[in-house]
C-alpha cells in the first residue's frame, strides 16, 4: 500500500496540469487578497454591512463560502487525478500486476482528497492572510466566534470535511465514467446545477434535510456564530457521507470490467 | 502440473446476449512461446483480459502457477507481465520517469532496472523527451519495457509488434526468443503478423468466434504446411508404383480428388518429368504447393467467407 501511495505522489508531482492549476489558484488568490486588503475595500464592505470581511476570520469565512469555486477545483482534480489514470491505463496496469483493487482505489481516492483539499486550503489561506496581517482576526462584535483561533480552526476543519463529502461524489463520478472530460463536465455542471435545482425544487418542509447532505453541510458551519455543536455535528455527518459515498465507489470499482 | 503456468478450463464470457468466449480449454507450459491467432473480435484480447483480472469470467476457471486466479491474484499477478491493447503510459513523463513510476507502483525496489530495460528495448537515448511525443513504435517498446520490469515468468502480449519498424520487429523477436531460451519464460503473444509469428512461436492457438479451433506445436504445423508436389494423371495406381520403385519413397498420399501429393520434393523437376513419361505416366496436372501459416489458418477457420 505504501508503494501505491508513493507512486500516486510521484504521478501528482509530474502532473503539469495540477501544478499549473495550483500555481494559478495561489497567485490569483494572493493578488485578490492584496487588492482586497486595501483601505477602499475596507470602506466598501463596511458600507454594505459586511464589515466582518475586513478581518481575518471573516475573510476566511467569506472565501470558504464560495462552494462553486471549491467544486470547480475538485472537478478538475477528479478528472486529472482519477479519470486520467484509467485513460492512460496505469490503473489497469496495477490491477493486472495483482495489486488489490481495494488498495488501488484507496490510494487513488486518498491522494485525490488530499490534493483537492490542500489546494482549497492554500487558496483560502492565500486569499485571507493579508487581511489577517492588516486588521487581525477580528472582534466578537464584528466576527462573532471567529475572533477566536480555536473556533476558526474548528470551522476550517469541519468546513473542509463538508467539502470533502462533495469531492467524494466527484471521485465516484470519475471512477464510473473513466473519462477525464466527461468527469469534469458532469461534476462541474451536474453538481453545481444539480444542487441549485434540488435546493429550489424541494418543498420548504423538506429543505431542512438538505443541511444534513453534502449540499448543505458546509452551510451549517460556515457562519460567524458557529458553535462547537455545529462543528462536531458537521464533522461527524461529513465523515459519514465521505465513508458512505467512497464505499459505494469502491463497490462499483470492484465490479467494473476494465478496458 | 509442475510445468504448467496457466490452465484454463471451460472458460466462457458473455456480454449481454453475446458470447465473446465459449468453453475455452488450454494449458500453457513453461518455457514456450504461444502464438494466439484469430481475426479481430475472435476473443484474443478478452481472453488475456480475463487472465489478468481486468475482466471477469461468466463460467470456468483460470489457474495460474497451480493456484486459482481469483483467490491468489496478488501473488500470481506479480509473476505476470501483460501488455493488453495499449501500453500504460503517462504522457507527460519521459521514458525513464514512466519506468520509475511503474517500479514504485509495483513495489519494485531495484531502480537500476529502469536503465536496463531502456537499453533492452532501444529507448536509452530518449533523454528528456516526453512519452506524448513518442512515435507509436516507441510507445510500444516502452510498454514492453514496463512489462519486463518485474521479471515476470508469464508474459501476455497483445499485438506487441504493431507499429514497429522492421528492425524493431526483429529486435522484439530476438528478445522474446532470448527470454524463452535463457530465462525459461512463457509467452502468450497475439498478432496479425502471421509470418512473424511463424518465426517466433513454438506453439499456435487458433481462435475463431470465441472458440479455440486448434492448438498445435510448431513441428505439427510444419508437418501440415510442408511443400509437396501435387500430381494428377490418367493412372494413379501406376503412378504410385513408379514413385515407390523409381524414387524409392513412400512419402506420398493419394488424395480424394484422385491426385497424389508427393512430399519428397524431386531435386530436378525436368528429370522427374522425363522419368514419369518414360514409365508411361501421362500427367494431366503437376503443381508445387506450399502451405503458409496464413493458408493453414484460413483452412482451419473455414476459408475466406469467415474472415
Amino acid at each position: 500500500m505504501f508503494s501505491l501511495f508513493r507512486s500516486e505522489l510521484y504521478q501528482i508531482r509530474k502532473n503539469l496540469a495540477v501544478k499549473i492549476l495550483f500555481l494559478f489558484v495561489i497567485i490569483t488568490s494572493v493578488f485578490l487578497g492584496i487588492q482586497e486588503a486595501s483601505d477602499s475595500y475596507d470602506a466598501e464592505y463596511k458600507e454594505i454591512g459586511r464589515d466582518y470581511i475586513n478581518y481575518g476570520g471573516g475573510r476566511l469565512l467569506s472565501d470558504m463560502s464560495d462552494g462553486a469555486l471549491a467544486t470547480l477545483l475538485a472537478s478538475l482534480m477528479a478528472g486529472w487525478i482519477v479519470s486520467q489514470s484509467f485513460e492512460n491505463r496505469t490503473i489497469q496496469e496495477a490491477v493486472s500486476y495483482g495489486r488489490s483493487r481495494t488498495k488501488i482505489y484507496l490510494a487513488k481516492i486518498i491522494m485525490y482528497f488530499a490534493v483537492s483539499i490542500f489546494t482549497c486550503l492554500a487558496m483560502w489561506t492565500a486569499g485571507s492572510i493579508f487581511v489577517f496581517i492588516k486588521n487581525g482576526i477580528g472582534t466578537q462584535k464584528i466576527t462573532g466566534n471567529l475572533c477566536q483561533w480555536d473556533y476558526l480552526f474548528g470551522m476550517v476543519f469541519a468546513g473542509s470535511l463538508a467539502y470533502l463529502s462533495i469531492f467524494a461524489i466527484c471521485a465516484v463520478i470519475a471512477i464510473t465514467t473513466q473519462k477525464t472530460s466527461i468527469t469534469m463536465g458532469i461534476c462541474i455542471i451536474g453538481i453545481t446545477l444539480g444542487f441549485t435545482i434540488i435546493t429550489k425544487a424541494l418543498p420548504e418542509s423538506l429543505s431542512g434535510m438538505l443541511n444534513y447532505t453534502p449540499v448543505g453541510l458546509s452551510g451549517q458551519v460556515l457562519k460567524l456564530d458557529v458553535s462547537w455543536n455545529d462543528i462536531i455535528k458537521t464533522s461527524l455527518t461529513s465523515i459519514a457521507w465521505i465513508i458512505g459515498i467512497s464505499t459505494a465507489g469502491l463497490l462499483k470499482f470492484q465490479k467494473t470490467e476494465l478496458k | 502440473m509442475g510445468n504448467t503456468v496457466l490452465e484454463i478450463k471451460n472458460l466462457s464470457k458473455r456480454y449481454n446476449s453475446q458470447w465473446a468466449l465459449k468453453n475455452i480449454n488450454m494449458r500453457l507450459e513453461k518455457g514456450r512461446i504461444y502464438g494466439l491467432i484469430g481475426k479481430n473480435g475472435a476473443g484474443k484480447t478478452t481472453l488475456m483480459r480475463m487472465v489478468t483480472g481486468l475482466s471477469f469470467p461468466t463460467n470456468g476457471t483460470i489457474t495460474l502457477f497451480g493456484k486459482d486466479r481469483g483467490s491468489n491474484m496478488d501473488e500470481a499477478g506479480k509473476r505476470i507481465g501483460a501488455l493488453i491493447e495499449y501500453p500504460a503510459l503517462t504522457s507527460n513523463m519521459t521514458a525513464k520517469e514512466n519506468l520509475h513510476f511503474q517500479c514504485l507502483m509495483k513495489g519494485i525496489p531495484n531502480f537500476e532496472l529502469e536503465d536496463e530495460m531502456l537499453e533492452l528495448t532501444g529507448l536509452k537515448n530518449t533523454g528528456r523527451k516526453k512519452a506524448r511525443n513518442f512515435s507509436l513504435g516507441m510507445k510500444q517498446r516502452l510498454g514492453i519495457a514496463s512489462v519486463l520490469l518485474g521479471n515476470p515468468e508469464l508474459l501476455l502480449l497483445d499485438e506487441p509488434i504493431n507499429a514497429l519498424d522492421p528492425s524493431g520487429v526483429i529486435e522484439i523477436r530476438n528478445l522474446l526468443k532470448r527470454l524463452r531460451e535463457f530465462e525459461n519464460k512463457t509467452i502468450l503473444i497475439s498478432s496479425h503478423n502471421l509470418p512473424e509469428l511463424y518465426q517466433t512461436a513454438t506453439d499456435y492457438i487458433i481462435i475463431h468466434n470465441g472458440e479455440i479451433k486448434e492448438i498445435l506445436t510448431h513441428e505439427e504445423l510444419e508437418e501440415h504446411c510442408k511443400s509437396y508436389v501435387s500430381i494428377k494423371c490418367t493412372d494413379i495406381n501406376q503412378l504410385a508404383m513408379v514413385l515407390a520403385k523409381n524414387l524409392h519413397t513412400d512419402n506420398f498420399k493419394v488424395m480424394s480428388d484422385k491426385s497424389i501429393s508427393l512430399y519428397d520434393l524431386p531435386g530436378d523437376m525436368e528429370q522427374f518429368g522425363s522419368m514419369l513419361y518414360n514409365n508411361g505416366i501421362i500427367i494431366t496436372k503437376l503443381t508445387i504447393v506450399e502451405t503458409s501459416l496464413e493458408e493453414y489458418y484460413m483452412n482451419v477457420i473455414g476459408g475466406d467467407k469467415n474472415v
